[in-house]
């Protein structure tokens, strides 16, 4: 139970998101047969999966979703900004029931109202257009063509009329639309013609649908659509009245409790051969026999009813006894799976086979080649000579490295998954602010297919919808000023995405007002963050990145969506705590882009080497904009502060031994080391003693008592042994 | 085998079921004027329907279900044509 449980909360929310994506193709372009279709099986799929727990509500508020858009689908009603926002409202309120069933295993109180209140709310968004009555209606003008015979046979009378057009593939999903018409109940007229005309025999391809039916039925309409309900999308059914003179209606073929009992057997047997883990299969299992044991009591077969307690321990004898109560009827052809949603789920690690299978067959060349170890300690005491020992050593160690080497990169690559991760709430999110704050934007996005590891997609997310919103809310000008500018008024906003050689990249770009960086300054100077002769010394490149320092907003109200002047600075905080930057550029009138820069793992930290007072330090290379020697005469020293100039920069100049505590050597000759650091905010240059090596090292966050040191974003080991302080700059400065 | 092809003429026994299709459909093609024996049939997949429609297929002798001999027999022309 749990496990199909977990399975649910799972899928549940894939399907939601599915279902989300969907609506937002489908507002953008109501044509879209697509969206509505894929909009339609996430639905119908997630209400399927709500019947198989106790949670009515929520069944009844996925069905109350998939009512408002059949009617969109049959033509009943538009898909109108109101309608996507209850539809959306809907998706949202099943997202917060996954998760408060995944917590608590239950549905809130008051759920069945809430369900409700939904469903009312769809209706009005639909706008009370819900036929009932289709005699006008051109698809049912059929029923108003019966034949004079027909005709007179059931003139007058009030029906349900069916149009079904089962899908071209039905077949492969299970369907036998012919037998489905069988157990339409009060079935009055069945018309079954080719939906084309038909091709020669040769050029049939049976496994294909070719044929439509048209039914009139007595029964009322929610009898005849309870028994459609599995092809929701395939039919269309309507209360409608024939015209011309009644006369006797001849009775209506039956269908026997036997064929029904047929039908019930063949489901089940259907059920029996889905796949799923061993609890699923087990528990349907369980719900099989329990079923045919009440179809057979149903028909008074109590002997097989014995045979089936015998069959029932064993699934494959359960199958044959079910395929033999059934007359040996077997569905068409395999069904088919529901294709699994590609995107990954929010919580679970999905991994692909294929790496996992990799991972397998790496495991195995390790455990063989650690085979070779026991041999050489044997030989090593019989007294083997020292030199052919070490031979042997290091062809196994050569032989385990490389092993150990593809381990390590297949065991990054199981955490490596595509951006479209953190991609997916941008549509959504774009949608509703656009149509709160009047202005019309569209989104565009590349690149998601970009790979990085899990956990800098978890760090990217939420910087990520924070630069969005800021595009949104002010970036883009309203429709008029965007007008008053000679701009098309819908505006763009970019994100981008890709892998470069620092790690992964993000951009996001829009082409509003640009950012006015007189303004930063002055914003800057006000809050005291910079004094008035720093400000007007600065390069506007220099003065956007202001936008980076905490409490530091340009926006002139705060609106719901950002403008608190915290957006930015928790985006530079969380991008540089996964190793990475932040870059802006903005030009008046034409747009602003801000760009991150991400390592593309963070297990492996790529860290510049550096020599200072005899011990060696790491600055993670991200952040390392360029190193080179500097005459020391180049240094220039106003009292204690020093400055240098590198590429046409002047940079505030600061020593790592000071800044560590250690005390200077004083010369006076030759050059120093300098390292280019770039911070986001700020830029400066690092005097160290030496540089060394760049290594990519496995970062350990200090523990214990050493957390307390935040000069240190970890420490890790160099390939020789040696430990390596690596420097969180950001804090020691 | 609920199909039995017995020359110009396919009994159907049972329930019918999709996997007949292929083999149906070679044999109305092979045939002459396929007749089709539906006396003993009490359920008919619609893929094998379609086959018998295509192929002109005529009833040989009547089904005895009440559905198949109201709705889908007089699909199925009597006399040969």
């Amino acid at each position: 139970m749990s496990e199909l449980f977990d399975q649910f909360v799972l899928e549940a929310r894939e399907l939601l998101d599915a279902a989300g994506a969907s609506l937002l193709r489908l507002e953008r372009d109501p044509a879209d047969a697509g969206a509505i279709n894929d909009l339609f099986r996430a639905l119908h799929t997630l209400k399927g999966a709500t019947g198989l727990f106790d949670m009515a509500p929520f069944t009844r508020l996925v069905h109350g979703g998939e009512d408002a858009l059949m009617a969109v689908r049959e033509g009943r009603a538009a898909i109108s900004g109101d309608l996507a926002d209850r539809l959306l409202q809907l998706l949202d309120l099943g997202a917060a029931w996954v998760d408060r069933l995944e917590a608590e295993r239950a549905l809130p109180d008051g759920a069945e109202a809430m369900a409700r209140e939904h469903e009312t709310l769809l209706r009005a968004a639909l706008g009370g257009t819900d036929a009932g009555t289709a005699g006008q209606d051109a698809a049912f003008a059929w029923v108003d063509d019966l034949s004079t015979a027909e005709g007179e046979r059931l003139g007058g009378r009030a029906v349900t009329a069916v149009n079904y057009e089962p899908n071209a593939d039905c077949f492969f999903s299970g369907d036998d639309p012919l037998e489905l018409c069988r157990r339409i109940p009060d079935l009055l007229l069945l018309r079954i013609e080719p939906v084309e005309p038909w091709p020669s025999l040769a050029e049939l391809d049976p496994y294909r649908c070719a044929l439509r039916f048209r039914a009139l039925s007595g029964a009322a309409k929610p009898d005849v659509e309870r028994l459609f309900r599995s092809v929701p999308d395939q039919v269309r059914i309507a209360a409608v009245t024939v015209k011309t003179k009644p006369r006797a209606a001849e009775p209506p073929p039956k269908g026997g409790v036997e064929d029904l009992a047929g039908a019930m057997l063949r489901e089940q047997r259907r059920i029996l051969a889905l796949s799923g883990s061993v609890a699923e299969v087990e528990g349907r299992q369980g719900a099989v026999v329990r079923a045919v044991r009440n179809i057979l009591t149903a028909l008074g077969r109590h002997g097989d009813a014995a045979e089936l307690e015998r069959a029932a321990g064993n699934p494959e004898s359960l199958r044959g006894f079910i395929e033999g109560l059934a007359g040996g009827v077997a569905p068409a052809a395999p069904i088919s799976p529901t294709p699994a949603a590609p995107s990954a789920g929010r919580r679970a690690l999905r991994v692909d086979a294929d790496r996992m299978d990799r991972l397998m067959a790496l495991v195995g060349e390790l455990v063989v080649a650690k085979s070779r170890l026991p041999y050489l300690a044997r030989e090593a005491q019989e007294g083997q000579r020292a030199d052919t020992l070490a031979l042997g050593i290091k062809e196994a160690q050569g032989q385990i490295d490389s092993i150990v080497a593809e381990l390590q990169d297949a065991v990054l690559r199981l955490r490596v998954l595509p951006l479209s991760r953190v991609f997916e709430p941008l549509p959504r999110l774009v949608r509703d602010a656009s149509r709160r704050l009047g202005k019309s934007v569209e989104l565009e996005m590349s690149g998601a297919e970009t790979e990085a590891d899990k956990d800098v997609l978890d760090i990217l997310g939420e910087p990520l919808l924070h630069l969005v919103r800021n595009s949104l809310d002010h970036g883009v000008e309203p429709p008029d000023a965007r007008r008053a500018a000679g701009k098309p008024e819908g505006a763009v906003i970019r994100v981008r995405a890709f892998q470069d050689r620092d790690g992964v990249v993000v951009e996001v770009s829009d082409d509003g007002a640009g950012i006015d960086a007189e303004a930063v300054r002055r914003k800057a100077v006000e809050r005291g963050q910079v004094t008035v002769e720093q400000a007007a010394a600065m390069e506007d490149a220099d003065a956007l990145r202001l936008v980076f320092l905490p409490g530091l907003s340009t926006a002139e109200g705060v609106t719901d969506l950002s403008g608190r002047g915290v957006g930015m600075d928790a985006v530079r905080n969380a991008v540089e705590q996964a190793g990475g930057r932040v870059e802006i550029a903005s030009t008046r009138g034409a747009g602003t882009t801000i760009r991150l820069v991400l390592p593309a793992t963070m297990m492996i930290t790529r860290v510049m080497v550096v020599e200072a007072a005899g011990a060696l330090y790491g600055i993670p290379v991200t952040l390392v904009s360029g190193m080179q020697r500097v005459p020391r005469d180049a240094i220039r020293r106003v009292k204690h502060a020093e400055s240098v100039v590198l590429n046409d920069t002047v940079l505030p100049l600061l020593r790592l031994r000071r800044l560590l505590g250690q005390t200077e050597e004083e010369r006076v000759e030759g050059s120093e080391a300098v390292l280019a650091v770039d911070l986001g905010g700020h830029r400066l240059a690092l005097v160290v003693d030496a540089f060394r090596e760049r290594a990519d090292v496995v970062l350990k966050p200090m523990t214990g008592v050493l957390a307390r040191l935040r000069g240190y974003a970890g420490t890790a080991v160099l390939g020789d042994g040696r430990l390596l302080l690596v420097l969180n700059l950001r804090e020691l400065l | 085998m609920p199909i039995r092809f017995d020359g110009e003429t396919a009994r159907f026994d049972g329930a019918c079921t999709a996997d007949e299709a292929i083999p149906l459909a070679e044999w109305t093609e092979a045939a002459n004027a396929p007749r089709v024996d539906l006396g003993a049939c009490t359920s008919l997949h619609t893929a094998l329907l379609q086959v018998l429609m295509v192929a002109h297929t005529t009833v040989a002798v009547e089904p005895e279900d009440a559905f198949l001999k109201a709705w889908v027999a007089p699909l199925l022309r009597n006399t040969p044509g």
